[in-house]
């Protein structure tokens, strides 16, 4: 049931008062970026977790459209950094800037100060850039001349990195990398659904960011997100996430493994995904469903791909009852 | 990945391994014991004592997990750990006025033991479990070596596996970190070193067998000295004539003089056979016979030729019984004999073959050529018969018979003696053989005492007594009296029926006597019986020459040699952990029967329920065949059970999923009756085995939704078992994950979606 504030704020009071509104934004969503629902729900899960975002993929996928799309849906003010290798801190938080008129210094904001923020190839930042965003991600503040300034509380973070030009690219250090809730590909769509792309950019029909009504104000996001912060996890499925963690730690070819910090995000993904299935309880599925986006952003080791190592472990784990 | 509780391990462990300790402690303490109550009160009070403990310990932390503030062990804890410490001292104090208690040794391990407990129930950190663990492996250890018991051995080899479990996740966990940091390849170490351990300890035994041979297992005890217990420990164990310093004093020589300074051996009576015969079974009825029956200090040496020269030619089954002292008030020791070997042993000392129906007697002779060889610089006596020749022998078991209270020349060994060897004796004129077929010394009055006399015998070989040597059954050339009476007639008949011939024929006829009659020492048929067996029979019990003289007189009929002998048991339940002997002491005179083997060896039989069957044993290869054999004969008796069997289980292994559907289906309604959490998980484990059998089973990674979804995906969508599969798998998954209280409308769904489950799943689409 769905009840709202004198403010106007919606409150919810149960999984199935979220329904609509998920349903609404994956609707729309899906008909922004065609033949991708496992991304889009995966993207819906991580914005109702809290969670960061980091798109690894190609240009021309979809990722400034999906986070355009999305900032549209909460109805939120939408940033965009270009990262370049002379990007400044300040040009992402913002800056103080001296008024003469008034005689004092004004602070104009940084990108920063947005709902969704798309940090647009992140990795051509230089690290004294990136690390403008650690503050950010981690906290939901900057502090600018020894001020801090809050964010809105749903700041959520869409960043994009390219995997193949590594030349002038500046990898994102762990401690970054563990900020982030997920690491998603979009990957190239399917044939049948490029046909169909194309067949929907002919013409006025075709479906624009900017038909997109918005569905959620930020406040509401907010609610929203403390809502799945309060869904059930049972003590078994707190166990197994833990083993789940310890046995990727263990593993012989893990070098940094789960930190606490990843483990509380990847119940907190867990939590979102059970709330997208209509569910107010965890279940080992929504653990393990979240698993491959969630954990191998934050673990290094001597091995290439990351899903595989956390699969292995997944396969080796007793899941409770 | 690691799924277990380290916290169960890290506290259990040492908590197993004190209990462990406790029970081999309490083992050899009431091994010790011939009055152990007040050892079950203190056990009991301790109990009481370490459930508190541990309840108001478990408590206790709890609270301070709660608080976050660790503490030490409260007031109350030390309290009920000092009791419980305080404890076998006590019980010592109090028990000690009633003239029972302990060993000082023992009353410091149940302290040690009561420390190692409390240690483990209030431990807050680890080195109180390390304490604990220390105590525990030093009571196992002395434990081990002072009681040699397989319990005692059973016991202190899972405290080692326990102990290397604990350490392992204690302290070599570093290890394990480090390894995994490092090595690519996973080694299984905590297999890798319990196997080892295992791996080790067998192949010392094996190692240490060949080089001992004689009880090899027994080989620790000594290692740690023990004083043997005091005036208050077990008379039978650890005080009393001849066992403990005596014997251990003794040495292999004939001229040892220890012994004999004792006032106890010089005052003893050093009564015979015959004595013995007479005290434990009776006088015999017949006057002329109780001339030489001897129960008094008044009449001591003046028998003692008569009894050797007459007393073995005759034993009569018309006996008084005597009524048995009821005290179980400690008495002083009387041991007969001491043996070393295995057990349980039956040491012929006469045997008679002639049977009157009341009166056994000696009718044949027998004589033994002897030898006299040399081995380990020591003079052996060998004899000369069939079972010593030929072929090799399955086994050769080695005794070693003490005498310390039987004046006897004959040297009571086991049956198909092989040699003997006693001290430095080295000529054949010392030895000879019965007319009755037992070893004896000559030309002297006794065999010394306290002399071991080192004996070899033929280990009897049950493979043999079956496909070898076997028994040979005649109908003529058996020696029987008169026409059989009715009662013995329908015994008879029994057997005739069966198709049994051979050692199967006389084991069938040794169990049915053992099984179907009472043994009744207080029992002896009337003076005016003239057929024991009949009288035997129809009473349905008697004493032990009743059983022994009936199996004779009926495998008799059946055509098998057989004889009365008269001798002793010895059980295995008489160890005295001190001399590292069995004893055996005057209630240990036995009769039982004999049967003659196809070489003319004798070997016994055990008719008499209460008494251990003779070693009969079988190599490994033997026994194999011997399992083949009896399987293949038990199947050509049952074949037509056994092909209907066959069948049915073919039919049933053929169509077993089918058949596990229609029994679920058939029981599903059954399950209604459940509490509605076990139908739910009764009907998941179902689920589980009736897809298992269908050849999916469950792995431990894959959850139930995607297992269960993954094996219905075959079917359409709309098929209600996939809609069952749905609705289980919600309440399934809101019951074990969910939160709050069942409303009654979901019990109702709960229980709807099992029924369905169980129906529609295993219907075939």
């Amino acid at each position: 049931m769905i009840a709202s504030q004198p403010s106007g704020v919606t409150q919810f009071q149960n999984v199935s008062s979220v329904m609509p509104i998920v349903e609404s934004m994956r609707v729309s969503l899906n008909q922004l970026i065609l033949g991708k629902p496992q991304v889009i729900e995966l993207v819906l899960a991580c914005l109702l977790a809290r969670g960061h975002l980091l798109f690894d993929d190609l240009p021309g996928l979809g990722k400034t459209t999906l986070a355009k799309g999305l900032a549209a849906q909460v109805g939120g003010r939408f940033g965009r950094i270009q990262c370049t290798p002379d990007l400044l801190p300040s040009d992402v938080t913002g800056f103080n800037i001296f008024n003469q008129r008034e005689h004092e210094f004004q602070f104009m904001p940084g990108p920063v100060f947005a709902d969704v923020l798309l940090a647009d190839e992140i990795n051509r930042a230089t690290p004294r850039a990136q690390s403008a965003l650690f503050e950010a991600m981690a906290e939901r503040q900057v502090t600018i001349d020894g001020q801090s300034r809050r964010l809105s509380p749903s700041f959520f973070v869409i960043a994009t990195q390219n995997p193949v030009e590594s030349h002038g690219a500046y990898p994102l250090p762990e401690a970054q990398l563990d900020r982030f809730a997920m690491r998603l590909k979009i990957g190239y769509p399917d044939r049948a659904v490029e046909v169909d792309l194309l067949a929907a950019q002919i013409g006025s029909a075709a479906h624009s960011v900017e038909s997109i009504a918005a569905v959620l104000t930020p406040e509401s996001l907010d609610r929203l997100q403390q809502f799945v912060e309060s869904i059930h996890v049972a003590e078994s499925v707190r166990e197994y996430l833990v083993d789940l963690g310890r046995g990727i730690r263990a593993h012989p070819m893990v070098r940094l493994g789960v930190s606490p910090r990843g483990l509380i995000l990847w119940q907190r993904v867990a939590q979102a995904w059970a709330c997208l299935h209509g569910r107010d309880f965890v279940t080992p599925d929504d653990v393990q469903a979240v698993a491959v986006p969630t954990v191998p952003v934050r673990i290094t080791g001597d091995f290439d791909d990351g899903d595989v190592i956390v699969q292995e472990v997944i396969e080796q784990t007793k899941v409770p009852v | 990945m690691p799924s277990r509780p380290p916290e169960l391990l890290r506290r259990g462990a040492p908590l197993l391994m004190a209990l462990l300790a406790a029970a081999g402690t309490q083992a050899f303490r009431l091994s010790c014991q011939w009055n152990p109550s007040f050892v079950y009160v203190e056990l009991g009070v301790v109990a009481v004592l370490a459930v508190m403990l541990g309840y108001w310990s478990r408590r206790a932390r709890r609270r301070a997990l709660q608080s976050g503030v660790p503490r030490g062990w409260s007031r109350l804890e030390i309290a009920w750990t000092s009791w419980m410490v305080l404890v076998p001292i006590l019980s010592q104090w109090i028990a000690r006025l009633w003239d029972l208690g302990d060993a000082h040794e023992i009353v410091v391990l149940s302290v040690i033991q009561n420390g190692a407990l409390a240690a483990a129930l209030c431990a807050r950190e680890i080195r109180s479990l390390a304490i604990s663990v220390i105590l525990s492996s030093f009571q196992l250890l002395f434990v081990s070596f002072v009681f040699p018991a397989a319990t005692t051995y059973w016991l202190a080899g899972l405290g080692t596996v326990t102990v290397l479990w604990w350490m392992m996740e204690q302290y070599w966990s570093r290890i394990q970190a480090y390894q995994a940091a490092r090595v690519a390849v996973r080694v299984p170490r905590r297999v890798l070193v319990i196997a080892g351990t295992l791996l080790l300890l067998i192949a010392t035994m094996a190692m240490v067998r060949p080089l001992v041979p004689q009880q090899a297992w027994r080989q620790l005890t000594g290692w740690i000295p023990f004083s043997g217990g005091d005036r208050w420990g077990d008379v039978f164990a650890r005080d009393g004539l001849g066992q403990g310093e005596l014997l251990t004093g003794a040495t292999d020589r004939t001229d040892t003089i220890g012994p004999v300074e004792t006032n106890i051996y010089l005052s003893s009576q050093q009564p015979s056979l015959y004595d013995m015969v007479s005290r434990v079974y009776g006088p015999p009825s017949k006057r002329r016979e109780q001339r030489i029956d001897v129960d008094g200090s008044d009449q001591a040496h003046q028998h003692e030729m008569m009894t050797f020269q007459t007393a073995s030619r005759e034993f009569t089954t018309l006996r008084r019984p005597r009524q048995k002292a009821a005290s179980t008030a400690p008495r002083e020791s009387v041991a007969m004999l001491f043996l070393d070997g295995r057990v349980p042993a039956h040491l012929r000392m006469q045997t008679f073959d002639e049977f009157d129906g009341s009166t056994w007697t000696l009718r044949t002779s027998t004589e033994r050529t002897l030898w006299l060889y040399s081995l380990g610089a020591e003079p052996w006596v060998g004899v000369r018969a069939p079972w010593n020749e030929g072929t090799t022998p399955a086994a050769i078991h080695r005794h070693e018979v003490t005498l310390v209270n039987l004046q006897t020349l004959r040297m009571p060994l086991p049956s198909l003696p092989q040699a003997w060897h006693l001290d430095r004796v080295n000529r054949l004129s010392f030895f000879g053989w019965s007319e009755d077929d037992v070893p004896e010394m000559r030309g002297r009055e006794q065999i010394p005492p306290l002399v071991p006399i080192h004996c070899l015998s033929i280990g009897v070989n049950y493979y043999d007594l079956l496909f070898g040597l076997g028994i040979p059954q005649s109908t003529t050339g058996v020696d029987v009296l008169g026409e059989a009476s009715p009662a013995t007639s329908a015994a008879l008949a029994r057997w005739q029926q069966s198709r049994l011939e051979g050692f199967q024929l006389v084991e069938q006829v040794e169990a049915w006597l053992r099984r179907e009659f009472v043994h009744d020492d207080a029992l002896a048929p009337p003076e005016t019986c003239t057929d024991v067996v009949e009288w035997f029979l129809s009473e349905g019990r008697g004493p032990d020459y009743a059983f022994a003289t009936t199996a004779a007189v009926l495998l008799r009929r059946m055509g098998f040699a057989t004889r009365l002998v008269q001798g002793i048991y010895v059980d295995r339940r008489h160890y005295d952990s001190k001399a590292k002997k069995y004893v055996a002491w005057e209630e240990d005179i036995h009769t039982w029967t004999e049967i003659q083997r196809g070489d003319g060896g004798w070997i016994p039989l055990e008719p008499t329920p209460g008494f251990e069957l003779p070693v009969r044993q079988l190599t490994l290869v033997q026994r194999a065949q011997w399992w083949g054999w009896a399987t293949r004969v038990w199947m050509q008796r049952h074949w037509l059970v056994l092909t209907v069997f066959a069948g049915g289980l073919i039919l049933a292994v053929r169509h077993r999923v089918g058949l596990a559907d229609w029994c679920i289906r058939s029981m599903a309604p059954l399950l209604v009756a459940l509490p509605i959490r076990t139908q739910v998980t009764w009907s998941a484990r179902i689920v589980t085995w009736r897809w298992r059998l269908a050849g999916e089973t469950r792995r431990s990674h894959l959850t139930w939704r995607a297992w269960l979804e993954r094996l219905v995906a075959a079917r359409p969508a709309s098929s209600p078992a996939r809609k069952a599969v749905s609705n289980w798998l919600e309440i399934w998954e809101r019951m074990h994950y969910g939160q709050g209280q069942a409303s009654q409308e979901f019990v109702g769904q709960a229980r709807s979606a099992c029924q369905v489950l169980l129906r529609e799943t295993f219907r075939t689409p």
